[in-house]
């Protein structure tokens, strides 16, 4: 079986806390974390690391690994920004709007080279409450192989400005 | 390296299945109701509180590292 290296990225908050699809951390693009293979369903070689690169995403494809990403948006900074301060009621960490929107901006500005580079990935509106994250587009090798009709503003621009 | 922005076109009508999505439901259920019980979010999933915690306010050495 080939191993895994599973990806979960996107701007700050996107993924975590109540809205979470794995049980993994806070995330900027250029350090996304690995999902933790037993969130995940064990699947044999996917394996943890706290913080990967596009560089180290290419040696481990080099290495053998099918790179699969998962990453997820809300609507707008400002929801994220509402659920960084969740986050922080409930005694997690935070940090000033300033450096907030600089990862925003950063986890966005990669969002096309990672659709580009990743063996796999796909992309998530994860800005409804209490829902299941909704696919975007689902790529294979480079290649976009689903898009959804509606699509938020975040994803056009991210793809526009790369 | 090619900077082409990918196209905005799939051949697929639906999205392939996920297997990350298996069980998300729950957990994301879950995880609300524990944060409405906690009285951080109202029943419509919004903050309750107003103020900027601290960590956040301009100045604070905080960089939110993960």
């Amino acid at each position: 079986m080939q191993p895994k290296l599973y990806i979960v990225a996107g701007p700050p908050e996107a993924a975590n806390l109540q809205f979470s699809l794995c049980l993994v951390s806070a995330w900027s693009f250029s350090a996304p974390t690995i999902a933790r293979p037993n969130s995940i369903g064990d699947r044999t070689g996917a394996f943890l690391r706290s913080s990967i690169t596009f560089d180290q995403a290419a040696t481990a494809r080099g290495g053998g690994f099918f790179t699969k990403m998962h990453y997820l948006a809300l609507n707008d900074f400002a929801q994220h920004m509402e659920r960084i301060k969740i986050r922080a009621d409930r005694g997690g960490h935070s940090a000033p709007e300033s450096v907030l929107r600089g990862i925003y901006d950063n986890s966005l500005r990669h969002l096309a080279r990672a659709i580009r580079e990743m063996d796999g990935i796909a992309v998530y509106d994860n800005g409804e409450t209490d829902t299941v994250p909704r696919v975007l587009l689902q790529a294979e090798g480079g290649h976009v192989v689903y898009v959804a009709e509606r699509r938020p503003e975040w994803l056009e621009q991210a793809l526009v400005e790369s | 390296m090619n900077e082409t922005p990918p196209v905005l076109r799939g051949t697929l009508k639906d999205p392939k299945h996920e297997p990350l999505l298996e069980g998300a439901a729950e957990r994301i259920h879950a995880a609300v109701r524990e944060l409405k019980e906690l009285g951080i979010v109202d029943e419509k999933g919004n903050r309750v509180r107003t103020d900027l915690p601290e960590d956040m306010k301009e100045g604070a050495d905080r960089d939110f590292g993960g």
